[in-house]
């Protein structure tokens, strides 16, 4: 099958990468994680490398995600922030659920914020509206409203020409 | 004269009159909806009416346009100059506002907060990490020593080899015959030939010698070969 490619496919569904919770605050610009290929200690980073990372990058596409192989021998993570200060996360012998749940509480918008914006984009999102990017173009496509003076000439007294008078020369 | 097409014209005692008071000028849209064209079609040529009609043309006096360009400008600098007023006082007063300060400092602390928390778990990690390396640390120790020993066991058991084999060979060299003992072991060979043949029984008696024969010794002194090959 041409779309099954690699590992776990399931990674490159796009229900996989909505469903992911991990928005990164607004002031986090560079996340770099470091690991080595082969290691106990390393399990759980690779592990949240091979799961987590490209829902991180599909929900945050603003934000640069590298990785960095068998260079040092513990694993740790490196978050860069808009101001240019960076914080260190060990994750040494820590297990994929583990480094998670931290990255989560530490760098991530939480549940509730995200709820907040969600609900705000809805109230933006007014059905009432109409034009482009709206449901309807022109309100005269509703039923009961003053149909389009494209298509049927308004009567004479909605006309400004014929309400103002005719300017004679 | 028959047409398909439906049409408001009627024949109505050989005169054709229209049926609905209409220009022809409705067109169905799709069957649901009757438009009336808001102009005539840009192929047709100009009506008679109309042939020789010059649109008027507009005049202003020069000092009277004038007039309206100045008050008109004046009008829209003014404009401009309320709209960028009040959009400057909401960016400014966005930023120093009492909720987006407190909104910040609220972010501060929060972050703050955060990256302690972050350096608490690395500390924890950390001590957890030194006590893993250590572990590590002793074992190699300890797998080294181990080999050491294993070593030093391998050659204390080759040189105990090395010694046995020299002393075999001492041994066996005493039993060399020397140059000048040559004629003294060639005699003492012929005079003692060995004899290498022997016979087997059935019962696993073996007779030695060439001319030996079972008749020669009596049955208890008979030579029985050990039985190990069907144990």
């Amino acid at each position: 099958m041409p779309f099954m490619k690699g590992k776990a496919p399931i990674r490159r569904t796009l229900q996989y990468l909505e469903s992911s919770r991990l928005v990164l605050r607004d002031r986090v610009k560079v996340v770099m994680i470091n690991y080595n290929i082969h290691g106990a200690h390393h399990e759980g980073a690779r592990d949240f490398v091979f799961w987590h990372l490209p829902q991180l990058q599909y929900k945050n596409p603003q934000v640069q995600v590298t990785t960095l192989k068998n260079m040092t021998p513990t694993p740790f993570m490196r978050i860069f922030f808009e101001n240019g200060e960076d914080v260190l996360v060990d994750v040494d012998s820590k297990s994929r659920t583990d480094i998670f749940d931290h990255i989560k509480k530490v760098f991530c918008k939480s549940d509730t914020k995200l709820a907040e914006e969600k609900r705000e984009a809805q109230i933006l999102d007014n059905p009432g509206n109409f034009g482009w990017g709206c449901d309807r173009q022109c309100i005269c496509e509703v039923p009961g409203q003053v149909p389009c003076p494209g298509v049927i000439p308004l009567p004479k007294f909605m006309r400004g020409k014929y309400k103002y008078g005719q300017v004679d020369e | 004269m028959f047409s398909a097409v439906k049409s408001n014209v009627v024949n109505v005692g050989r005169v054709n009159r229209l049926w609905l008071p209409l220009n022809d000028v409705t067109v169905t849209l799709a069957g649901v909806q009757s438009v009336r064209r808001k102009r005539k079609p840009l192929w047709l040529p100009p009506a008679k009416s109309k042939m020789f009609k010059i649109p008027p043309r507009k005049y202003i006096p020069e000092e009277e346009s004038r007039e309206l360009l100045r008050l008109y400008n004046n009008y829209r600098t003014q404009m401009k100059i309320i709209r960028r007023h009040l959009k400057n006082e909401v960016e400014r007063t966005a930023a120093t506002s009492e909720l987006a300060l407190q909104q910040a400092a609220e972010e501060e602390a929060e972050h703050q907060a955060l990256m302690e928390y972050n350096l608490q778990e690395n500390l924890r990690v950390a001590a957890l990490r030194e006590k893993r390396v250590q572990k590590e640390f002793e074992a190699e120790m300890a797998r080294v020593e181990a080999t050491k020993k294993y070593q030093e066991e391998r050659a204390l058991l080759a040189e105990e080899e090395a010694m046995r084999i020299i002393t075999e060979t001492q041994e066996f060299a005493k039993s060399f015959i020397k140059r000048e003992d040559l004629e003294q072991a060639i005699e003492t060979a012929i005079a003692n030939p060995v004899d290498y043949n022997f016979a087997v029984d059935n019962e696993g008696h073996v007779f030695r010698g060439r001319l030996t024969k079972p008749q020669d010794t009596d049955e208890k002194d008979w030579e029985k070969l050990p039985a190990t090959a069907m144990q």
